[in-house]
This record gives structure tokens, C-alpha cells and sequence, in this order.
């Protein structure tokens, strides 16, 4: 996501910028309420596990003045897409109100480069002690970190250590595999349409994931996928929609930006599955399911150890144990039944008891890519995948 | 007092008007910007002077705006020798991608050891050499069969994005480094990196103010700039004058492509470092198209109105941090972008005012076709502007 | 004005005073505080050269421009014209030299144009009834339902005309009216005009030719650099009187050098065979035509405008495609060449747009005296342009020529456009050419100009050139000319020496008004130029 939910949100908001951003505060401010409960539930399963990662409880920090606190947060789209960078948006309200009185500015539509690394220095020239990062800026901000040794920098996706630089990612297959729990229930005609942008390995892990969980709930499912080769080109993405219904396709997942998916579903008489963005209340007859990324408690629990002086670099991968991921309203199609089989399913993946990577998994060139007994273990899934599971009928280009 | 405002161009504007006309618009447009940001409850000195420290105030900010102008000197030179020949080539921002992606490849391809001096030439030279073929899938059509340059080569800024992104995104290329989970390109050897003349500025800068002289030397003293200038200010004396548009329009084409792919090169090699697109798609050849036209075409003019529209664009993510909302910034970026716009026009035309001793809002004047009696009528511009002042 | 709203023709008796009226461009006064007055029944000459403010003043005249200064009186009664709608609401009219007619509406149409009168089948009976009526009274008659391209440019005119007393104007200024006319349309012009100004019109006649002055006005004024220098009674006036008046002391005996070549002419130099050229529009332009042109001869084009002579020398310059026939240069073809070739085979081409063609409008005097020479030593070497060479070249050429208003880095199109047609001759007549084409070259000048133009081509013949003039100026073409051709739908109807040339004859050729019958007798070909002719009956 990072990328697609990014790159979306920047076109969007240049054609549109006020509009977009009337509509789109509106709206998120909208879907909030019933966000921030599936949040909180997260956080307590967070507090609770954080085996692998450096995520600390989120315990609000003790009731204080924190005016002299700034936080900079930089965007390569704006806070208003209702996608990637709107989730960033919420953390940085998280941070707002767990410290009374500190400012957090943001800074947006800056796209990796060399627009980024001013947009770093000036961050810094304004004070901000703590810089976070929302999009791959890690070679563009190296330099501006290492001349500022005083300033705490935190950046999406990144892996070079520094000793005032932490990394973080989000798991989107541990949403992905439950948004295919979703989709394989609903699907009458046993065709799910999938609709990604560039084949690379984080895209390619949430297609398995989400063919995975569809295929648990309905193993006669298939899931069209066509690769788009766009981050965002609502024209292209309606061919593409309309086609995956014309191949039988009832349920439409993406992966990529536009809400073409949502409208053409609505059309079809079938549903959306949407990818952190919450159409909910676009077609709400339409719409299913879709995970949200939750980065409030990263960002706080950092935000906090750098106040307390205890913070230290980590490159921090978090899943939906770690509180990183949740979920938008579900729609009206989704019974209490299916939304019990996914509740379950949750509480498995957060509790640790369900590994959706367990093998035997076979590609759906016929391939064992995962053993009897093997599995791809949490901190090395983002080295998958290059091959994609069976049950998806399409290939990697290339 | 019921007015009418006559304009007439200058002939030849003083030095005076030149150099006043623009400050004045500046001036004009921090005042209303300052309006306006009063209004959104921000302190508009901070906001300025955080503005100016951003981006001129000191070394380092203007380093960056350097920095940032570089490739935009180039774009706007692609576009001023263009538009000057009457050819709309709008496609400087899919040369720039195809320069990028030449370079890089040739960064990577070429060993690491290669002397710096050899690779960074090389490099620069297979940038222009692509931005140039690039350009010549557009020229070629309008050369010989008249085909719209500018639906071409628009379309073929969408097709050289297209192939960027699958290069890095879509495919484990040549160019791409599969060692990095999230899609990135593969970094080029030390060896093909700009050397730096200060901080981050890179001698790509002087390459792109060297290759604006050449520019202008070629237009003005050589014999294909002749040529070039007749056909701009009119193609049938230039057929006249039996230069052969075809072959000058290809020319120039290329010479308009090869500058923008030099730009792509010098972004890889003084910059990302890397085949990068989402740091190369960032609107460089179409803001190119606009300094070309606020410099009027002129390859130095270029320079100046380069250096401005990257301080100002440089300068945007300081006002942000401190609390501006980035709607504003577009706001007052757009404003004083647009008054030095608005300026050049007074620049090179002059007002007069005509009171219209009856009432009632003016007409138009009628332009006057058959002005034989006065030479300097005969080809000059005679609009109507504003009603009552 | 009936119910319909179609307007009458008004007569009341109307007077104009102007009282010092002056307008200045860019601080360069076009017209210097200026007075006349007009009435009723006259007709008003307005003599002076090109550039002595005539246009400038009627425009004034016409609402068009403001004048800086100075009042009109219509009537007595002071007026501020804001628009050329003012104008024509005043009873005040003018007609152009260049119309103002949409092609594709009808006569009907354009004169209502504008007007908001109804399109209804009554309302526009009522106006092709009045037009015909207007038409009637003043020997203007048009087919009034007829479209505007399919008219003459002389019927063109006469709506024009029309079009402004169809308004009730009762002031009815003619710029230039015969510079488009064929000698028997003009006298016919100055027959309805002569009856205007006996209904009571007030006509304002701007010309520079001094005949037509003489010959056609009641009262005249001329105007010298912006000035009145003189008004009065025409028949009063002498010839050489109103030269003395419009030229100043500067040019004595203008019009007296009728010398000509007494040699007998020399080898064939230009000789073009069965030249066919596609038009425009995909048709003929010209039709297989053949001549030649010898060394120590004027050889004149006569015809109408648009009777394919731009396409002829358009078609030698090496301009056109779609050309067939061939074109030799002393024995050299040229029928495949380009406009380079041709210029390096000895062709000096004077075109018919100066600025566009002929100069690059928006550059400067050195830029275009090297137009053709750029890519040649000295003005470069290797690609690079010699600017001291060029400069050096310019600067002589603007000597030798006497062009002048050329300032350093401004467009020529500043210039006047003398001094635009001197600049193009002092670059086509190299030493080493051997043929001129021109095409109109004197159009537009002031006098003084059109007789240095005149000048230099006579001495392309003087000094043994071929001289190809084009003009719709049948009176230069019989002065310069040793051989008149006349030009007609693409065709030469009709070849002359000088001393056989009936001027009447040629008239009515150029016109094709008596030819008998529509056909061309193709195969007769007659002398040695294989001219065709028409039957022609008088």
C-alpha cells in the first residue's frame, strides 16, 4: 500500500484539492466512530502481545504539557484519500490527544526525492523533534538524519540502521487473509475478481492471503487476477472491473485506487472488497469488507519513549497481533455467521494460534512453495512472495 | 472616472520597465497573498520569511533551490527552442523519463570502475541521445504527414511513464534492485554520480546554465538558428527562403528531446541516484512548458524564471511545517507564480487610458484590418481591456 | 424604418465639420490637427500618399478610432463617436478597401447582418426589395438573394455600398474604392457615386490617384505627413498643382521618366511552357499557359485579381505544388526545383506579401536582408552565422536602397510599407540575377515609393534583365511594360507589343466581359509565344 494508497490519494487530491478535502473529512470523520472501537479492541490485544516487535503498551502518557512537543508528519499524498494516508492522519490525531498541547503538523503531497529531503530539513528547521515518514522517503532522509542527531525519525518501510531512525511496516495479509474469509462466503458464482497494480512481493503476499482466506471459507473459489500496471487511472480500472464481472466475477477485490470497483459492483448487483479505504458509505448496499492500517499505537508508544528518553532504533514489522491492522464497518451482506467465522479467525491470528503461511501450500503453477510442516515465519514474510497460490487464475508478468 | 484602458505593444521595453514590472508584481502578489493568509489566521511575515529562509536565505536553501531548478532549466529549454519553431512539443516529461531511464542503464551496465569523467559523459550523452529518438516518434509523423505534435507526444509522456513504472514496479528489470522489498531501483556506482559543487548542488547546474548559452548561441548565431527563427515568425518566408521546414523541425525535435532526456540523466546521476520514478514523475516537463512560456521563449530568460518558480516550489514544504495548510501554499505559490506572469505582459505592452467623455460601459474597438496609412498600426495589437476604471 | 425594421435610404441634406483632429501612434502623429468641412451633394476628394493619414483620419471619421483631439460637427452638433455602431447610427458610413462580407450569407443577409432584423420570409422580402430599389437608383444594382462568393469583387463593393445607405448614411466614406476595379468598373462606380452625392449624400472619396481626383471629386483636400496642406475646389485644382501639394518640394517631375528601352530586346531568359497550376481549392488556377521573357523587356501581366496570376508567380518562385509545365532560366529547367534553386539559377522574386512572405514579419531588417544569403560566405561559415558580415551587408543594401525606418533589434514590421518593398527589392536584385518576378510590387506605396519601385525595375531592364511585373495596376503595366499579357480564369486571353496595345481591348479582356461565348479556343494557338486567344466582339 503505501505506494498505491499514496499515489492515489496525490492524483486525486490535485484535481479536487478542496472539495476532496470537504468530502473526504467528512466522510472519514464519519466512518471514525465505528473505527476507533475496532481500535481500541486491537490496542488491548496489542498491549497483551508484542513478542517480536518493539511496540510497547500504548498506556497514555501521564496528563501533562507537552507544548514543547512537535511532531511533523510527511505525506507523499494528502490526509484526506480515505486510504493510506488518511490511516496516517488518525495516528497522528492519536498522538494530538495522548499528549495534551503538543503540535503535529503535516506535510503534504511531497513525493520521493529531492522534494522529500527538503521537506525533511525544513521539518527539522522547524523544530520538530520527532519526523515521521509515511511513504518510502528512507533514501532521500538518511543524510538529513545524520546531521540531526537530536531528532527522532521515523520512516515507512525502511531498513538502514542510524541511531535516531526507526522503521515500520504494516502486515496487509493479516487483513487481506480475513477480507478473503469475507469474499469467499459471499461469492455465489465462485469467481472473486482481483484487480492489482504492479506484481511485487507485498502485492503478491496479500493476493495469496486473501485467495487463502477465501479458499478456507469456500475451497471451490478462484480469484481472477489481472495486473493493471497503473497506480491509479480510473478509466483503465473500469475496463478492468467491468471485465472481471464479465468473467463471472460476483465479489471485486483491488488492490489498486480508484472507486470504480465500488460502483461497478453496485451495477453488477455484486460486492466490494475494499483495500484500507472504507466504502461504506459509497454503495452501501455493495460493500463487504476491507482492512484499515492502525498506526496510533506505534506512533504514540514511540512518540512516548522518546519523551521518556528510553526510545532506541527498531525496524518494528507489525500485524494485526501488534494492533497495526483493522477493519472498516462491515456492510449489510456479511452475516452475524460469516462474521463469526471472521472474529474467530481474528482472535487466532492476534492470539498466534493460526499461521495462514503454513505449508503445505502449492502455487497455482502446481509447485509445493511451502512444505508439509514449513511455513514462511512472520519476520521474513517480506521476502514473499514471487509466486502465487492456488486458486488465483492469472500470473506474475514478467 | 469612466475610462477605457488602451494597450499597444513596446516596441523595445526599457531596461527600467524590464527589470521594475516584475518586482512590482512580486511585490503585488506577497501583498494579497499576505491578505490571505490573515484571513487563514497564519502571521504572514513568519510565513514569509519562513518562506525566504527556505529557499534563498543562506547557502543551503539556495543550494536546493539550485538544485531543484536544474532540471527544470532543462525542460524549459526544451520547450523555448520548440514552441520558438512553433513546435508544441509538449512531450519534455516522457524525454525526461526515457533520458532517466538511459542514463541509469548505462550506469549500471557500464563497470563501476569507469573514470567518473567518462561514465557521467557517457551517461548525460546516452540521455540525450534517448530524449532525442524519443522525441523523434513525435517528429517524425509531424515532419512528413503534419500529424498534431501535441496529441503525440502527450501520449507519449503516458507510454514512457507506463514503461518507468513497469521498469521498477512491473518487473524485476535490469533496473531494478530485488534485494529492496518495496520496489526501487537499482543505485548506480559512485562512479556515476554528479560530483557536488556545494552541499547538495551538483554540477549538473552549471551543465544546464552551459547548455542555456549554447542555447541561445545556437538560436541567435548559427545558421540553423536562423533558420529556426524564420520559420517561427513565419513559415512561408521561410519557404521563401528555401529553408526546408521538415528537416528543421526534426532538428529541432531532436535538439528539444535531447534536453530533456539531458535533464532525466542529470536527475539519475546528480539526484535519486537510482531509476526512480516516483522522484522523476513530479510534472518536471510540463512546469517546463510554463517557464518557456513566462521567459517568452528566450533560452537565458529561461534561467531566472527556472531559479523563481523552484524557490518557490522549494518552499513549500517549510510553510507546511510551521503550520500552513498545504491548500494555502498552493494558493500563494500559484499567486506569485501568476503575477509575474500577468507582469511580463506589462512588460511588453504599454497602457494608456482613453476617458470616454460620454457614460455607459465601452465597446470593443473594432480591429482595424487596412492600417496601410500607419506604419506603426499596421501590425499592432489593439485590445480593449476593463471597462470603467 | 417600416414595420419590419428595415431601414430607408436617407437623404436629408447632413453637413460634417471636423475641427483640428489628431491622432498619434506610439507619439508619431498620424493625423495633426486636421479640419475640412463636408455637405450635402459633394463629393469630397481626400488626396495624399500612403502614410499621409487618410485611412487614419477616416477611421476617426467612422468611430473606428478615437482622435486624440479636435471635434466633429454633424449638423452642427458636436459628436463623440465611441464605435463604429455610433457612427452608423449618425448617418455616418464607410467602406473599405478590404470588405467585410460574409462569403457563405447572402447580399441580403450581410447587409441586415447585425442589424436584429428578423430572418422571417417577409422581413427579408422587405429588405431584397429595398436593396433592389437602392440598387435601381444608383446604378448599384446586385441580386440581392444571391451568396457573397459568388459575386464579382466589383458587385462585392457595390453591397458594401449598399450595405451603408441600406443603414441611412447620409456621410458615405469610399477608402480607396478603384484599387480593387477594373477600369469600366470604376467609371461605373463614379457614375453611382456621382448620383449619391446629387440625392444628397455627403461622399468622402480617399484616393492617391490623381485622375481620379481630378476627374470624379467636387471639392478636394490633401493631406501631407497628418497635415491639411491644402483644400479647395477641384476645378480649381491642376495636376501639377495637387503634386506640388501632396509630395512637398522633395520630389519634382514624379511620373515624367516615360523612358523607354530603345534597345531591342535580347536572348530569351524566362520561358515557361504549358504551365499548369492546381489552386487553392483543388481547381485550375491555371490552365496551360506559355510564354517567355527576354533579356531587355518588361513583360506585364495584366488581369483582374484572382484570375490565377498569384498562382503563376507563386508557381515560378518555386512556391506552389501541384505544378505542371516546364520553366527554364536561360536554358536551364527549373520546373522541378525549389525556391533555393531557382534564387541561386538567377530568379529574383518579388512577392505579393511583403510582410509573411516576402519578409519575416517579427524580425529584423539584418535578419531578412540575408534571408536568402544566410548560409552562404560571408554571412557564415561552417554553420555559424558572421554577424559583423551581415550587419555589413544589411547596412548596404538600406544604403543602396534608401530604406529607411529600420531600427537596431526592432521587427521590420514597424516599418511602412515602402520601405518594406525597397528592403525586399535591395535583397532579390543581387548582381547575379538574371530574371525579375514581381508581383504588385507597387501596391499600397505612396507615390513617391511606388515611382522608386518603378525605377528599379526599369533598370532591370537597362541593365539587361528580363522583368516579369504582375500588377492589377493596368496603367503601370502599359507604362512599364514592352509586352502586356493579359491574364483571365487562368488563362493568357491576350498578348500585345507596346505599340500595339488598345487600351479599351484590354479592358474588356481582362474583364472577359465580351468575350463571346464560354469557350476557349484551345487549339488555336497563335504567334510565337503560343498566346490563346479569345474571339473577342466589341
Amino acid at each position: 500500500m503505501h505506494a498505491t494508497g499514496t499515489k492515489h490519494s496525490r492524483r486525486r487530491s490535485r484535481s479536487a484539492k478542496l472539495a476532496a478535502l470537504l468530502v473526504g473529512v467528512a466522510l472519514v470523520a464519519a466512518a471514525c466512530g465505528d473505527d476507533d472501537a475496532a481500535t481500541t479492541t486491537d490496542d488491548s490485544a496489542a498491549a497483551e502481545q508484542n513478542a517480536t516487535t518493539t511496540v510497547e503498551a500504548s498506556s497514555p502518557a501521564a496528563a501533562g504539557d507537552f507544548s514543547d512537543l512537535k511532531v511533523v508528519m510527511i505525506l507523499d499524498g494528502s490526509i484526506d484519500d480515505g486510504g493510506w494516508n488518511t490511516a496516517h492522519k488518525l495516528g497522528g490525531d492519536a498522538i494530538s490527544a495522548a499528549f495534551p498541547g503538543s503540535t503535529v503538523e503535516y506535510v503534504v503531497e511531497i513525493a520521493p526525492g529531492q522534494t522529500a529531503t527538503n521537506a525533511f530539513e525544513d521539518a527539522v528547521a522547524a523544530d520538530a523533534d520527532v519526523v515521521i515518514g509515511t511513504t518510502f522517503y528512507q533514501d532521500d532522509m538518511m543524510d538529513v538524519a545524520a546531521a540531526n542527531p537530536a531528532v527522532t525519525f521515523l520512516t515507512w518501510a525502511g531498513f538502514e540502521t542510524a541511531p535516531n531512525v526507526g522503521h515500520f511496516d504494516g502486515a496487509s495479509e493479516d487483513g487481506r487473509y480475513l477480507d478473503g474469509m469475507v469474499a469467499g462466503s459471499l461469492t455465489e458464482s465462485n469467481v472473486i475478481g482481483y484487480a492489482a497494480g504492479f506484481p511485487y512481493n507485498e502485492v503478491n503476499r496479500a493476493v495469496n492471503a486473501f485467495t487463502l482466506g477465501a479458499k478456507a471459507v469456500n475451497p471451490d473459489v478462484e480469484v481472477q487476477l489481472v495486473f493493471l500496471n497503473t497506480w491509479f487511472d480510473p478509466a483503465v480500472e473500469q475496463q478492468a472491473a467491468e471485465a472481471l464481472v464479465n468473467a463471472g466475477a460476483d465479489v471485486l477485490a483491488h488492490e489498486v485506487g480508484a472507486q470504480v470497483y465500488a460502483t461497478v459492483a453496485a451495477q453488477a448487483g455484486g460486492y466490494v472488497i475494499g483495500y484500507t479505504n472504507d466504502w461504506s458509505q459509497i454503495e452501501p448496499e455493495a460493500w463487504a469488507s476491507s482492512f484499515l492500517y492502525n498506526w496510533g499505537p506505534y506512533y504514540v508508544s514511540q512518540v512516548q519513549a522518546v519523551v521518556d528518553g528510553t526510545w532506541e532504533p527498531a525496524i518494528t514489522f507489525g500485524g494485526l497481533k501488534d494492533g497495526f491492522i483493522s477493519f472498516a464497518p462491515y456492510g449489510p451482506a456479511v452475516t452475524p455467521e460469516i462474521l463469526a467465522l471472521v472474529e474467530a479467525k481474528k482472535q487466532e491470528i492476534a492470539d498466534g494460534t493460526f499461521d495462514m503461511f503454513a505449508g503445505p501450500i502449492t502455487s497455482n503453477a502446481g509447485v509445493v512453495v511451502v512444505a508439509e510442516g514449513a511455513t514462511i515465519p512472520f519476520e521474513t514474510r517480506t521476502e514473499c512472495c514471487q509466486w502465487l497460490v492456488d486458486g488465483v487464475v492469472g500470473e506474475i508478468p514478467g | 472616472m469612466i475610462g477605457r484602458v488602451i494597450v499597444t505593444p513596446r516596441a523595445k521595453p526599457s531596461p527600467l520597465v524590464r527589470a521594475g514590472v516584475p518586482l512590482l508584481s512580486l511585490l503585488v502578489a506577497l501583498a494579497s497573498g499576505a491578505v490571505i493568509l490573515v484571513l487563514t489566521g497564519a502571521d504572514p511575515i513568519e510565513v514569509y520569511r519562513t518562506m525566504f529562509d527556505a529557499s534563498l536565505n543562506g547557502t543551503a536553501p539556495i543550494e536546493r533551490t539550485l538544485t531543484y531548478a536544474t532540471p527544470l532549466i532543462l525542460t524549459g529549454l526544451a520547450a523555448a527552442i520548440a514552441f520558438r519553431m512553433r513546435v508544441y512539443n509538449i512531450g519534455a516529461e516522457g524525454q525526461l523519463f526515457i533520458g532517466a531511464i538511459a542514463a541509469s542503464g548505462l550506469a549500471l551496465k557500464l563497470p563501476s570502475t569507469t573514470p567518473k569523467f567518462v561514465m557521467v559523459a557517457v551517461m548525460l550523452l546516452g540521455g540525450a541521445v534517448a530524449g532525442a529518438l524519443w522525441a523523434g516518434f513525435a517528429a517524425l509523423p509531424k515532419a512528413f504527414f503534419g500529424t498534431d505534435e501535441i496529441v503525440t507526444t502527450l501520449m507519449l509522456n503516458f507510454v514512457a511513464l507506463a514503461f518507468m513504472n513497469y521498469l521498477i514496479f512491473g518487473s524485476y528489470s535490469f533496473w531494478r534492485d530485488p534485494s529492496r522489498p518495496v520496489p526501487q531501483g537499482n543505485a548506480i556506482p559512485d562512479s556515476a554520480v554528479l560530483p557536488t559543487i556545494s552541499g547538495r548542488l551538483h554540477v549538473g547546474f552549471l551543465i544546464a546554465v552551459a547548455l542555456a548559452v549554447s542555447v541561445w548561441l545556437l538560436v541567435r548565431g548559427t545558421t540553423f538558428g536562423f533558420r529556426l527563427r524564420t520559420i517561427g515568425d513565419s513559415p512561408r518566408a521561410a519557404r521563401y527562403a528555401g529553408i526546408g521546414v521538415p528537416v528543421a523541425t526534426i532538428a529541432v525535435f531532436a535538439i528539444s528531446g535531447a534536453l530533456a532526456g539531458v535533464a532525466g540523466a542529470i536527475e539519475v546521476s546528480g539526484v535519486t541516484n537510482r531509476l526512480d520514478p516516483k522522484a522523476l514523475a513530479i510534472e518536471l516537463g510540463y512546469t517546463g512548458i510554463v517557464i518557456a512560456t513566462v521567459a517568452r521563449m528566450h533560452p537565458l530568460g529561461v534561467l531566472p524564471v527556472a531559479v523563481l518558480l523552484a524557490a518557490v516550489a522549494t518552499s513549500g514544504s517549510s510553510m507546511q511545517a510551521i503550520g500552513v495548510q498545504s491548500e494555502v501554499v498552493v494558493l500563494l505559490q500559484g499567486l506569485i507564480f501568476l503575477s509575474v506572469t500577468a507582469g511580463e505582459f506589462f512588460v511588453t505592452n504599454r497602457l494608456g487610458l482613453r476617458p470616454v467623455p460620454r457614460g455607459g460601459p465601452s465597446e470593443p474597438v473594432e480591429a482595424l484590418a487596412d492600417a496601410g496609412d500607419v506604419p506603426d498600426a499596421a501590425d499592432s495589437l489593439r485590445a480593449s481591456v476593463g471597462g470603467a476604471l | 424604418m417600416d414595420a419590419t425594421g428595415v431601414k430607408g435610404d436617407d437623404t436629408r441634406a447632413v453637413s460634417l465639420q471636423v475641427r483640428d483632429l489628431s491622432k498619434s501612434f506610439y507619439g508619431v502623429a498620424a493625423v495633426d490637427e486636421v479640419s475640412f468641412d463636408l455637405v450635402s451633394g459633394e463629393i469630397h476628394g481626400l488626396l495624399g500618399e500612403n502614410g499621409a493619414g487618410k485611412s487614419t483620419l477616416c477611421s476617426m471619421l467612422a468611430g473606428l478610432y478615437r482622435p486624440d483631439s479636435g471635434r466633429m460637427l454633424l449638423d452642427g452638433q458636436t459628436v463623440h463617436l465611441r464605435s463604429p455602431e455610433d457612427a452608423a447610427t449618425l448617418g455616418i458610413g464607410m467602406v473599405y478597401q478590404h470588405f467585410r462580407l460574409v462569403e457563405r450569407f447572402t447580399v441580403a443577409e450581410n447587409i441586415v447582418l447585425g442589424r436584429g432584423i428578423g430572418v422571417g420570409r417577409q422581413a427579408r422580402r422587405d429588405v431584397e426589395r429595398r436593396v433592389h430599389e437602392l440598387g435601381e437608383e444608383y446604378g448599384l444594382a446586385v441580386d440581392a438573394s444571391r451568396a457573397v462568393w459568388q459575386l464579382s469583387v466589383g458587385e462585392r463593393q457595390r453591397v458594401e455600398i449598399l450595405k451603408q445607405l441600406f443603414r441611412g448614411a447620409r456621410v458615405l466614406i469610399l477608402d480607396e474604392p478603384t484599387a480593387v476595379l477594373a477600369p469600366h468598373e470604376s467609371d461605373r462606380l463614379f457614375e453611382a457615386v456621382r448620383r449619391m452625392a446629387d440625392a444628397g449624400h455627403a461622399v468622402v472619396l480617399v484616393s492617391h490617384k490623381m485622375q481620379e481626383i481630378l476627374g470624379h471629386t467636387d471639392r478636394v483636400t490633401v493631406l501631407r505627413r497628418g497635415r491639411n496642406v491644402g483644400s479647395g475646389e477641384t476645378a480649381a485644382q491642376t495636376h501639377a498643382a495637387l503634386a506640388a501639394m501632396m509630395f512637398g518640394s522633395e520630389l519634382a517631375g514624379v511620373g515624367s521618366d516615360v523612358e523607354h528601352s530603345s534597345r531591342s530586346p535580347g536572348p530569351t531568359v524566362l520561358k515557361v511552357s504549358d504551365l499548369r497550376v492546381t489552386g487553392d481549392h483543388g481547381r485550375a488556377a491555371v490552365d496551360g499557359v506559355s510564354f517567355e521573357v527576354r533579356r531587355f523587356q518588361i513583360v506585364g501581366v495584366a488581369g483582374v485579381a484572382g484570375n490565377g496570376q498569384r498562382e503563376l508567380h507563386e508557381a515560378l518562385a518555386g512556391l506552389r505544388s501541384g505544378v505542371t509545365g516546364s520553366i527554364e532560366i536561360d536554358g536551364h529547367d527549373l520546373s522541378g526545383a525549389g525556391p533555393k534553386a531557382r534564387h541561386r539559377a538567377g530568379l529574383a522574386y518579388v512577392p505579393e506579401d511583403r510582410l509573411g512572405t516576402g519578409l519575416a514579419a517579427g524580425l529584423t531588417i539584418e535578419h531578412n536582408m540575408v534571408l536568402r544569403s544566410f548560409d552562404r560566405a560571408p554571412h557564415s561559415a561552417a554553420g555559424r552565422l558572421k554577424a559583423r558580415a551581415i550587419r555589413e551587408t544589411s547596412g548596404r543594401l538600406v544604403q543602396e536602397f534608401d530604406v529607411r525606418g529600420a531600427r537596431d533589434g526592432m521587427p521590420v514590421s514597424f516599418m511602412s510599407g515602402g520601405n518594406l518593398q525597397k528592403a525586399i527589392l535591395a535583397r532579390e536584385l543581387t548582381e547575379d540575377h538574371e530574371v525579375l518576378v514581381a508581383a504588385s510590387p507597387t501596391r499600397g506605396l505612396d507615390m513617391s515609393a511606388a515611382e522608386t519601385v518603378r525605377g528599379h525595375v526599369r533598370r532591370e531592364r537597362s541593365t539587361g534583365r528580363g522583368v516579369l511585373l504582375f500588377s492589377e495596376d493596368l496603367a503601370e503595366v502599359l507604362e512599364l511594360s514592352d509586352v502586356v499579357l493579359v491574364m483571365f480564369k487562368g488563362l493568357i486571353v491576350g498578348r500585345f507589343e507596346r505599340d500595339d496595345v488598345d487600351v479599351e481591348h484590354v479592358g474588356l479582356l481582362m474583364t472577359g466581359a465580351s468575350v463571346t461565348g464560354d469557350e476557349v479556343h484551345r487549339g488555336h494557338e497563335d504567334n510565337q509565344s503560343g498566346i490563346r486567344h479569345r474571339k473577342v466582339s466589341l
